[in-house]
């Protein structure tokens, strides 16, 4: 291994579950037609609750090919991380003929805040009621590391894997330390990627905060009035130019930059000047070695919150400049706060604006904030070969990805 | 996948049931024994080692506006950070707060809120949750405290698992060195005792007299730099997953089989396990009295005991999830 030296790092497979499709080319159409995956939640009671909607997945991607007994056993969680992650490995030309993945060897970098929490849940309302069947089985299953399990039994894997819980920047810290072993030679590649399923607990949680959006969520605009939570699940095949070259694989993005920072504000709060998010955002950009006027497109973090659009607004302008042709969208508009999963579920999206050369329009923002109203993103032309997405978290979590077109791509 | 990395531990901090204090770990008493009950069956008390909340340390921190009602879990990551950083200032100096990474190592996370605010919004309805608690149960809400009380906003990350999630924790401190992002990263462990979290211990199995399991909690932390001058981490084989013992003897084997392997405390777990699978092996002590089960704190305990020896030796870092990993230490 080139071990020492910063080497390229290409993204070779995308795999994506939305609200809005059950892979990414679905989901790519919906968005790209400005629909949104809101409708009434049905996986659990919402009574007594602000807000009843949501970006559920109303059909689970089929599950994977298990007995019958032991396919009861896959969570939700899981079988959305399954299907995202066999897509990309697909993509990336990874699986073999029985659906294995040809590189045991192969690292995971997930992230999720969840876990299978509707089984944590069952645990926890069959104690409470004293009821003491089926507890091993729910327990043992709710926790993260059983999804990674879950992952390694389906596709034959036995590497290492890391579980980054930084709350709503999970997922692009997850593809953001995987580019770093890839980087800095540790790893050939390594397979990122994100899950969330929607819970009754976190959907209590973001309820009674009032974070949630009673009516349409409105990413950007002065009228915003909350969140849409959703669910879904994002992986990224990552690998080195080098050994993908190698294999005769072709990019479908490069990835060059990553930064992180962390806001000491407050637990919930972004600091209004969203300095911790500006920090990322340059370190990205540093790391790849790029200035703003490359920068075409940013999926944006855009929760409808007032506390989030405010700065992060702010921010994109300082960072970006008001005279550089950059664009910006919130998808989470469209498929929801997915949480865990966000930042690897909208760094498929971006790598789709990349691949498709037009940009995601935002949608359900009628009075934009000065700050971002004439970069909103309108579904355009590409104005740029580089594309970025952020993510801002619970617990002062910031971090940025940059991601370019490859040549010949 | 073994690999090489070379950090030097520049400083330890530890709370847990024997005390505040890597001393209080590595030469305290006898951790007194408490009882809790798991949820299902209030009546019947099962035998736990609790972190004592009386001392100075605790009451200063309990007292930070950040930690004002953060529960236990919080409490203690932030007492052994704090701890690690002042030894390891106290021996090199003051170590840029920019330049100093903070990586977060959780198992059961912060299952008291959880627990709480679950059970509030069953019994009085979700239109009664609890917006003061639900913050609190996030997995990274722990760590979110400690980066503020001590001032730290670079690189932050909170992962989860169990004591074999060590080797992936300080494996990513190490990158994080590598690349210049960081001169030096506190790498922690933090874990509470609660009556969901028996009441999981007791499903599985572990509570019964001879399972050998003695429920605790408490935190763990390091401060590590790149080597030179202290006692170094040479090596480490992150968790994977093993379905039979002989999948945890590689992880054990395949260093230099002459460096004799920890022996995890007898009556212990994974200690019967260990006898098995490594006949004939030098097997090395490690030092203090028992500090109970407290995953991913008790694999920082086990470090911070392996790193007082001062010699070259092999770390299990047995996981409750069937995965596992180990460490190699040089004096």
């Amino acid at each position: 291994m080139e071990r020492g030296m910063r080497r390229k790092v290409w993204v070779t497979g995308t795999g994506l579950v939305t609200a809005l499709g059950a892979d990414a080319a679905a989901t790519w159409e919906n968005l790209a037609a400005g629909k949104a995956g809101r409708a009434a939640i049905t996986l659990f009671g919402t009574d007594g609750c602000r807000c009843r909607e949501g970006a559920e997945i109303r059909e689970l991607p089929p599950c994977p090919p298990v007995p019958g007994r032991a396919a009861k056993r896959i969570s939700r969680a899981s079988r959305l991380a399954l299907a995202a992650a066999r897509q990309c490995l697909s993509q990336a030309g990874w699986l073999d003929a029985d659906g294995r993945c040809a590189d045991p060897g192969l690292p995971l970098s997930l992230s999720t805040t969840g876990g299978a929490m509707d089984w944590g849940e069952g645990f926890f309302d069959r104690a409470h009621q004293g009821k003491r069947s089926r507890r091993l089985t729910q327990v043992a299953l709710y926790h993260p590391q059983h999804q990674a399990r879950d992952l390694r039994a389906a596709f034959g894997l036995e590497g290492s894997c890391q579980m980054v819980a930084n709350a709503c920047a999970s997922g692009a810290n997850a593809i953001g330390h995987g580019f770093e072993l890839i980087r800095a030679g540790w790893e050939e590649r390594v397979l990122c990627g994100g899950y969330e399923a929607l819970a009754e607990l976190i959907y209590a949680g973001f309820d009674c905060l009032q974070a949630l959006a009673p009516e349409a969520c409105r990413p950007f605009s002065q009228n915003r009035n909350g969140l849409m939570l959703g669910e879904g699940a994002g992986f990224l095949m990552l690998e080195s130019e080098s050994s993908a070259r190698a294999r005769g694989a072709r990019p479908l993005a490069v990835l060059s930059g990553y930064g992180q920072a962390t806001d000491l504000f407050h637990l919930t709060q972004p600091a209004a000047d969203g300095a911790a998010l500006a920090q990322s955002m340059r370190d990205a950009l540093a790391c790849a070695g790029i200035g703003p006027e490359r920068v075409g497109y940013v999926n944006a973090h855009g929760t409808g919150t007032a506390a989030n659009d405010g700065a992060e607004a702010g921010v994109f302008a300082r960072v970006l400049g008001p005279g550089n042709p950059w664009t910006a969208s919130s998808t989470k508009a469209a498929i929801g706060h997915t949480l865990g999963a966000a930042g690897a579920v909208e760094a498929v999206l971006a790598v789709l604006v990349l691949q498709r050369g037009r940009t995601l329009p935002q949608i359900q923002c009628e009075q934009p904030l000065p700050d971002i109203a004439a970069h909103l993103a309108r579904g355009e032309a590409l104005p740029g070969d580089a594309v970025m997405s952020v993510n801002l978290g619970f617990g002062g979590s910031n971090a940025a990805l940059v991601l370019e077109k490859a040549d010949g791509a | 996948m073994k690999r090489e990395v070379r950090l030097a531990l520049l400083g330890t901090g530890a709370v847990s049931p024997l005390g505040w204090g890597t001393r209080a770990l590595l030469d305290g008493g006898t951790a007194a024994r408490q009882t809790m009950a798991t949820l299902s069956r209030p009546e019947i008390p099962h035998a736990v080692l609790r972190v004592p909340m009386e001392g100075p340390e605790a009451a200063a921190l309990q007292g930070h506006p950040r930690l004002r009602r953060a529960s236990g879990i919080s409490v203690f990551l932030a007492g052994a950070c704090r701890q690690a950083l002042d030894d390891a200032e106290t021996a090199r100096g003051p170590i840029p707060r920019d330049r100093l990474g903070l990586i977060g190592l959780f198992h059961t996370g912060a299952v008291h809120y959880s627990r709480r605010f679950f059970q509030g919004a069953r019994e009085q309805g979700k239109k009664f949750a609890s917006p003061a608690l639900f913050p609190e149960t996030v997995y990274n809400s722990p760590l979110s405290h400690t980066a503020a009380i001590l001032g730290l906003a670079g690189r932050v990350y909170s992962l989860v698992g169990d004591a074999s999630g060590w080797a992936g924790a300080l494996a990513t401190a190490a990158l994080w060195l590598e690349l210049g992002a960081v001169e030096a990263v506190l790498v922690a462990a933090s874990e509470e005792l609660e009556p969901i979290a028996l009441e999981a211990y007791e499903a599985a199995g572990w509570l019964g007299r001879k399972a050998g399991f003695l429920a605790s909690e408490g935190a763990a932390a390091l401060v590590v730099g790149k080597a030179g001058g202290a006692p170094v981490l040479a090596g480490l084989e992150e968790g994977v997953g093993f379905r039979a013992e002989s999948g945890a003897a590689a992880v054990l084997e395949g260093w230099d089989d002459s460096l004799p392997v920890a022996r995890i405390e007898p009556g212990a777990w994974p200690a019967g396990v260990e006898d098995g699978i490594l006949p004939g092996r030098p097997r090395i002590g490690l030092p203090g009295p028992t500090a109970g089960e407290a995953f991913a704190a008790t694999g920082g305990w086990n470090l911070i005991k392996a790193g007082s020896l001062g010699k070259p030796l092999v770390l299990p870092l047995w996981g409750s999830n069937l995965q596992m990993a180990a460490l190699r230490l040089e004096a």
